[in-house]
């Protein structure tokens, strides 16, 4: 009876484990991943020809801070999740793009604008630091032209901060 | 045995749910957009008539494409065509002053003239975007004027429906 009971608890252990060690290579190391996202100015009221004519840019529109306390690299991505607008048709996410500003500390970073896409677009591949990093990024809008009917549009930018 | 593989399967929830993969954050981005519409000549070569002899007074003289024009707007739209004024500004008197009518415009390639006068006339419409079109011209002032040089403003105004 007593000898069920300890092979009973053998086996749950080794079942735990096995199942432990399958999923490991799949998570990564990736023990502590923090993403904090500060939006400063992401509205745009596009009141003018020009406005309508030109790209729109609101500088440093928002703050990202990583922490990543693994030792490994981590990347950032980026992708517009939603769009609604008070009109019949929302804008495709291509209307809207990011674009590194300044970091700190300062890093190697990518400073490049990332035109977003419904799908994860990279903003970023970095070593980790174990400290936070902090990323103040330009928002571009636009042009949006004469095609969409004057109303408000909505765009949902989900940030994915992961580790490989 | 059933028992012992659920307990472990619970035990590796929990450890995934320790051990996420990626962190997330989301934010909305607001474009307002307000009603914008703005019309511009594009071009203006047709806009002089020169009138050289006795045929130009009878038959009166014609400027097809005299001027094209860009209407951009973000909502369907209507253009009118008008004059600034009931008549032409020229010579004083005795020279009897030359009404506005003396002018037609229409919509290239349009049927027939409508005669201006500051009560303005429908000329065409289109739907959001940037749209263009052109415009001719029809003078036809006969022998009741002296010789000299007349002008007219001539008003498009673009309308948001």
């Amino acid at each position: 009876m007593c000898n069920t009971g300890i092979n009973k608890i053998r086996l749950l252990v080794i079942h735990v484990v096995i199942m432990l060690v399958l999923t490991t290579p799949a998570l990564g190391q990736n023990k502590n991943n923090q993403i904090e996202l500060t939006a400063i100015n992401t509205g745009f009221n596009l009141s003018n020809a020009s406005a309508l004519e030109t790209q729109q840019v609101k500088t440093n529109a928002f703050q990202i801070t990583a922490t990543s306390k693994s030792s490994n690299n981590f990347r950032i991505f980026a992708k517009v999740s939603s769009s609604t607008s008070s009109t019949a048709t929302p804008l495709p996410a291509s209307m809207l793009a990011v674009r590194l500003n300044s970091v700190s500390p300062t890093v190697t970073a990518n400073f490049n604008t990332v035109i977003l896409s419904t799908s994860d677009q990279t903003l970023q591949t970095l070593n980790t630091t174990n400290t936070p990093i902090t990323f103040n990024y330009d928002l571009l809008a636009g042009p949006i032209g004469y095609s969409y009917a004057p109303g408000t549009y909505n765009l949902t930018m989900l940030f994915t901060m992961t580790q490989p | 045995m059933k028992k012992l593989t659920l307990i472990a399967a619970a035990l590796f929830a929990g450890y995934s749910a320790t051990k996420a993969q990626s962190a997330t954050a989301s934010q909305t981005v607001t474009l307002t957009l307000q009603n914008q519409i703005d019309i511009a000549f594009t071009a203006a070569t047709g806009t002089n008539f020169t009138f050289a002899n006795t045929t130009d007074y009878q038959n009166g003289l014609s400027n097809l494409n005299a001027s094209s024009l860009q209407v951009k707007s973000n909502r369907p739209w209507a253009v009118t065509v008008g004059s600034a004024s009931a008549n032409f500004s020229g010579p004083s008197a005795p020279s009897p002053a030359m009404p506005s009518t003396v002018l037609g415009v229409r919509l290239n390639g349009g049927s027939s003239y409508g005669a201006l006068s500051t009560t303005s006339q429908s000329l065409t419409s289109g739907a959001r975007g940037m749209s263009s079109f052109s415009v001719d011209y029809n003078a036809n002032p006969g022998f009741s004027y002296d010789a000299g040089t007349y002008t007219l403003s001539v008003v498009y105004t673009a309308t948001q429906q």
